[in-house]
């Protein structure tokens, strides 16, 4: 039972060349039509696919999502890590929310990060000049990490299989 | 008896085709291209659907195809990657069955049909769960991407059909 030919055909090319100008119409199309206000933008952390934070990106600074004791498999909770002034770099800094104060364990060239231990926190985000990164994550083989800073609205960082995005988009109102 | 014999010998082949599918997805999450453009595979798995569907027939080629999501799903949890895999199996089956009746296209034009075909339902879904159109920005992306693997992956699996022989 042959179900089709092994040498390519003339249709082959046919299908080529739709397939080519389809990508290319898409791109046109998104381009023109599917893009964000770029006035209003701001970066969505997502986690499963619900919307668990939003950063400015206006200024630079680096945020860590920790994975608390999760209550089922895929149910995941972070927990974001305020950015303190990087002058503060090695002095103890507050917790917010908790009137602890704890080392730093996290600096780059544009932010400070603090709190807990480095096992303690799973993914770390950068803000720098309208672009975001992922700078730090746990995903088995660092898709996310490898792709490095994006400016273009609407292009996701997606990190799987954990479930963790983010993506500059337009401002949502809460 | 030649009859159950020939039903018997059918089962072990697509069952073996099924545990080489999901050997090649495992093993492909290794060769990945994210420096090329993340979420871009080469679709490795799809040479064993390609060589079902020749040896075999569309039935055989779906079956393979939605159990090999459904084996995948059971190591890595019934998450977020399970729908949004079922949903590319879903459009680029429907699509090469459906193109598969006309006998128009060889082997090279059913595999990008089906690598672009599944990008698009990934993304498609991808859409409807992150709710957000601004997700199919990325569709251009990997729609070109597919066309490349899609061919890349007709010449891996012509390779292996000269090579393996069924004998109805």
């Amino acid at each position: 039972m042959k179900k089709f030919e092994l040498t390519k055909k003339s249709s082959d090319v046919y299908a080529f060349c739709a397939l080519l100008l389809a990508t290319s119409a898409i791109l046109v199309y998104t381009d023109v039509y599917n893009k964000p206000n770029n006035e209003n933008l701001e970066a969505g952390v997502y986690l499963q696919a619900n919307r668990i934070d939003a950063l400015d990106i206006a200024d630079g600074a680096v945020y860590a999502y920790k994975q608390e004791a999760s209550t089922g498999e895929f149910d995941f909770v972070y927990n974001k890590y305020q950015v303190v002034n990087i002058d503060d770099r090695t002095q103890d800094v507050l917790i917010p929310g908790t009137g602890d104060f704890a080392p730093a364990f996290y600096a780059s060239d544009t932010a400070l990060f603090y709190k807990g231990t480095l096992e303690s926190y799973e993914v770390v985000v950068e803000i720098a000049e309208g672009k975001v990164r992922i700078e730090k994550e746990d995903s088995p083989h660092h898709y996310c990490k490898i792709q490095g800073w994006v400016g273009e609205a609407g292009m996701p960082i997606i990190c799987a299989p954990n479930y963790f995005m983010v993506v500059i988009e337009e401002v949502v109102d809460a | 008896m030649r009859k159950t014999h020939n039903a018997i010998l059918k089962i072990a082949r697509l069952g073996m085709f099924l545990a080489f599918g999901v050997i090649l997805n495992f093993a492909e999450s290794y060769i990945a291209l994210p420096m090329i453009a993340p979420g871009v595979k080469l679709g490795l798995a799809n040479t064993v659907g390609l060589i079902v569907l020749y040896y075999f027939g569309e039935k055989e080629f779906v079956a393979v195809g939605f159990l090999r999501i459904i084996l995948t799903a059971l190591f890595t949890g019934f998450g977020y990657n399970f729908f949004i895999s079922l949903a590319g199996w879903f459009l680029s089956s429907l699509l090469v069955v459906l193109l598969v009746q006309f006998k128009n296209l060889s082997i090279f034009g059913l595999s990008m049909v089906s690598a672009v075909s599944h990008g698009l339902g990934q993304i498609i879904m991808v859409s409807i769960l992150y709710e957000s159109r601004y997700m199919l920005n990325y569709l251009p992306v990997l729609s070109f991407a597919g066309i490349v693997t899609g061919l890349a992956i007709a010449f891996v699996a012509r390779e292996a059909l000269k090579r393996i022989v069924i004998n109805e």
